[in-house]
């Protein structure tokens, strides 16, 4: 990749210090190892290969990693799972990807502070299951948790299912451990349920895309595991009715846990890989668990099932038990990559609008996938706001797809309109950085630059993700 | 809509017949939903040794940014085969055409590397010795000496380098009779005669493992199906298409139909999970063959295991004692992935008398057999395969049963050499002893 003779002679040095550094395993060079750490989850994307993958295994050679990438001027990349759906773990030119799956140990489950300990490798969901044995909650739950990483659910502030009752990935963080760009080690929060000791440091690392630090050890805040839970399917023969349920409900004063809207190319497409009994014909169907005390849950399913009669569902029913319950979530996690089966390329959109504007935010996309005469299925969190319009098409069609990219800025905007964000959970990356000046202003946008020259004045970590300098 | 650039793409850097299909290829999302789910991906961590990173690859090479390298031919062999990414894979991904097409690359190519004695050795393998069920026939009477004799005790094969080395502590006793001198070339039926059906007997099952076929045909005799099974039909096809010479698989499918329709069957049944998998593979196999394509659809829509023909024709015929066993199931991955059974096994052994099935974890997890991989990776299949007995250690049972020739030797394997005082058989050698 680098034909400069001085360039090249830099390169070989910088190889040579990473494989002191850490042991020739584990800095991968090879043309193949670059290929398969080219991509993340995003679509459409030209694969962009690093000039090389390395796994530290331990906080000290971050520290020294960063020392030499900070004095050579290499553009770090972090890396957990490759799930990210904006581009935000994608490889730049002349880069090096740094792999966070070696760090991946829970190091303290505290059942008196109710709080855990872990590096950023381990996955998400062998935290969800350890502490649940605990007696213990970590709520969040991104569609992707049985692969992803805690760390890059930090670094984009993942959401999930749950985003509803319990907040996203970052209203459980209470602390972290982060390297700065210099190798210096930045410790922020504790295990204190009130800090107010200076800035809120750790807010300023959740959500930063891997452009401000590297996220060493977090600091997680745990619940106690809820009494039960009771899940209801409703179907529909149209998404508005749909739509206006989740409006009602919330109304209503309910706050269930998850809140799941699909409309019916979702309903077939992961009943397609599931096989799970799910009526294909169904316009819409609302996926829908509150949990609590028994007495709790038993009054709020039956008042939700009053309000989704009452906006015509076709029917209503309560899971039997939790297995079903269980088969019925993990069903709607695989949604996105389900509908890869009618078509290979599907851009996914992450708009949020405040929730009583769901109804209208859902018409509003209907209406510009008519316009532009491009198939947009629909599923997401409406519960908490947060759609998942999918673009359907091949990235081969160049024309087709250019129609869907344009549908897409203008459903950017309206949902702007609607006082809503462009991405409720999965990050600005590069997907969505050429949008986001829309959304925060000048100043918001100034503000965030200083933030990140002041941090990484060579402009290191991850250069080009949220916004170019 | 295909522009010209796009069928270009379909052939890219792969230089042989049968490329993966850019088509297939391009439906993978790169969710990575398949990676939890990877035995190999569990072991190193590495995206190269994952589904979605073998995938990458492919797409690579159709398009040109990589060639049918080293290095590519050891990330697609370090693959099992095991087919859970499938099962995990939401948008559908046909996994196993892939990586058996990308196999075939890589050995085109090797086949031009490699010294002519090896790739002769080869072929006489996959053309002679394995061909058939009736290859290893020869070989027969010295193997049994040779455990007879207990030569096999001093483990003379480490000594051999390369991947035939340690096989004799991975060989099962030998049994007296083959399959096909066992039971002739019909079985009758126990009347009233319900049906009839062919049986496929296997290249290694046949002689290393009969008393599986003996089994089978016993249970279907028991429950009014005759069982026809032609002398000249051969292996199924699964080794050859597995390490990358899909002619050789196409030309045993071919065979195959022919015999069976000659036998007068419509239903051909085989007892080995990776044989009746790669039975309902011949219309995939075929389908650019005009002359034997609507013969392989055919063929291939009446195939089965012998656990989905059995719970098809539930209940099972009366007369069984009871067996008093405590058993535990673990699931063959061409089974379970491969053809999505996974009710049926189970709903076979509880209906047995007096067997207590008790779930073995992680059963839908690779044993490490995977064909032959236990023989080229030897140390990666042992390690699949100490986490297998790990679980199995834990539980408290008189069974392992399983359902296929390959997980069948390697799980016997694992139990001896773990001094587990477990017995390894296969379901229907169950239900054929309880019939006695």
């Amino acid at each position: 990749m680098l034909n400069n003779p001085s360039k090249r002679k830099e390169q070989d040095i910088i190889f040579s210090l990473l494989d002191d550094l850490m042991g020739s395993q584990y800095v991968l060079k090879s043309k193949e190892q670059m290929l398969v750490y080219a991509f993340d989850a995003t679509a459409p994307v030209t694969d962009q290969m690093p000039s090389a993958v390395v796994l530290p295994g331990n906080r000290d050679e971050i520290v020294e990693l960063l020392k030499i990438a900070n004095e050579y001027h290499i553009p770090i990349v972090p890396r957990g799972s490759g799930t990210g759906l904006a581009m935000g773990s994608t490889p730049l030119p002349g880069s090096i990807v740094v792999l966070m799956n070696r760090l991946n140990k829970i190091l303290e489950i505290d059942s008196a502070n109710l709080t855990a300990l872990v590096e950023p490798g381990v996955i998400t969901a062998e935290l969800a299951t350890a502490v649940e044995q605990e007696g213990l909650f970590y709520p969040p739950d991104p569609g992707s948790m049985s692969i992803s990483t805690l760390g890059g659910n930090v670094a984009v502030n993942a959401g999930g299912l749950r985003g509803l009752k319990y907040g996203v990935t970052g209203d459980f963080v209470t602390g972290l451990e982060v390297i700065l760009p210099t190798g210096d080690v930045l410790l922020t929060g504790n295990k204190c349920k009130k800090d107010v000791a200076g800035y809120n440091l750790s807010s300023l690392f959740i959500g930063s895309e891997g452009t401000l630090g590297i996220i060493t050890q977090i600091l997680l805040r745990l619940l106690p595991k809820p009494e039960t839970q009771r899940t209801a399917m409703a179907l529909f023969d149209d998404i508005q009715p749909a739509a206006q349920v989740v409006a009602d409900i919330i109304a209503a004063r309910i706050v269930p846990v998850t809140l799941e809207l699909l409309d019916n190319i979702c309903i077939q497409s992961v009943e397609a890989h599931a096989s799970l009994g799910l009526p294909v014909d169904a316009g819409a169907l609302l996926l829908i668990e509150v949990d609590g005390y028994h007495s709790q849950v038993d009054g709020e399913i039956e008042k939700i099932i009053h309000i989704c009669q009452s906006n015509k569902a076709t029917s209503v029913n309560v899971a039997k038990d939790q297995i079903h319950a269980n088969q019925l979530k993990a069903a709607r996690r695989t949604t996105l990559a389900a509908l890869a089966r009618r078509k290979p390329t599907t851009i996914l959109e992450d708009v949020t609008v405040p929730r009583d504007k769901i109804p209208e935010m859902v018409r509003k996309i209907r209406e510009i996938a008519q316009k532009y005469d491009v198939e947009i299925a629909i599923f997401g969190h409406a519960g908490d706001g947060n759609l998942h319009p999918t673009g359907m098409t091949d990235a081969r069609d160049t024309e087709e797809l250019s129609r869907v990219e344009t549908a897409f800025e203008e459903i950017y905007l309206a949902a702007l309109e609607l006082g809503g964000t462009i991405t409720g959970e999965h990050g600005i990356g590069i997907k969505k950085r050429h949008i986001l000046p829309k959304q925060v202003g000048e100043i918001g946008l100034d503000t965030m630059k200083s933030i990140k020259k002041s941090i990484d004045p060579n402009n290191i970590l991850n250069p080009g993700k949220v916004f170019e300098l | 809509m295909k522009t010209d650039a796009s069928k270009l793409l379909q052939i890219g850097n792969y230089i042989f017949e049968d490329a993966p299909s850019y088509d297939e290829l391009v439906h993978c999302m790169r969710c990575g939903f398949c990676l939890p789910t990877c035995p190999t991906f569990s072991l190193t961590k590495m995206e190269i040794s994952s589904p979605r990173g073998r995938l990458a690859l492919m797409r690579a090479v159709s398009e040109q940014q990589a060639e049918v390298s080293i290095e590519f031919a050891e990330a697609m062999n370090f693959c099992l085969g095991c087919l859970a990414c499938q099962t995990a894979c939401p948008a559908g991904v046909p996994f196993g055409h892939l990586i058996e097409k990308a196999r075939q690359q890589v050995e085109n190519k090797q086949k031009t590397k490699r010294p002519h004695l090896l790739n002769i050795l080869r072929n006489l393998l996959v053309k002679k010795v394995l061909y058939g069920p009736h290859g290893l026939n020869p070989f027969m009477p010295f193997l049994r000496l040779y455990q007879a004799l207990h030569i096999d005790k001093l483990n003379l094969s480490r000594l051999i380098p390369g991947p035939m080395g340690g096989w004799e502590r991975m060989l099962p006793k030998v049994p007296l009779k083959s399959t096909h001198s066992s039971l002739g070339d019909f079985v009758a039926a126990i009347p009233p005669v319900r049906g009839r059906v062919g049986l496929l007997t296997g290249c290694i099952e046949n002689n290393l493992l009969s008393g599986m076929g003996i089994a089978t045909a016993n249970v279907l005799s028991k429950n009014g199906f005759e069982v026809v099974i032609p002398k000249n039909q051969v292996c199924c096809g699964a080794l050859p298409a597995h390490i990358g010479d899909l002619e050789i698989a196409r030309e045993q499918a071919r065979r195959n139909i022919e015999v069976f329709e000659a036998a007068g069957v419509e239903i051909v049944i085989s007892d080995a999970a990776g044989c009746s998998a790669q039975l309902k593979e011949y219309g995939h196999l075929l389908s650019e063959d005009p002359e034997y394509f609507e013969r392989a659809i055919r063929f291939s829509k009446n195939a089965q295991d012998i656990t989905e023909f059995l719970s098809e024709h539930f209940p099972l015929r009366k007369g069984m004692r009871s067996l008093n066993l405590r058993v535990t199931y673990d699931d063959p991955c061409h089974l379970i992935h491969g053809q999505g059974v996974y009710l049926q096994p189970r709903e076979l052994l509880i209906s047995i008398p007096g067997i207590e099935l008790i779930e073995l974890p992680e059963s839908s997890w690779c044993c490490g057999s995977a064909g032959t991989y236990n023989l080229t990776h030897t140390q990666t299949a042992n390690d699949l395969l100490k986490r297998k007995m790990d679980h199995l250690r834990k539980l408290d049972v008189d069974v392992l049963a399983t359902a296929n020739t390959g997980c069948y030797i390697q799980l016997a394997y694992g139990v001896s050499e773990q001094n587990l005082h477990i017995e390894v058989c296969h379901i229907v050698e169950l239900i054929s002893r309880a019939y006695k």
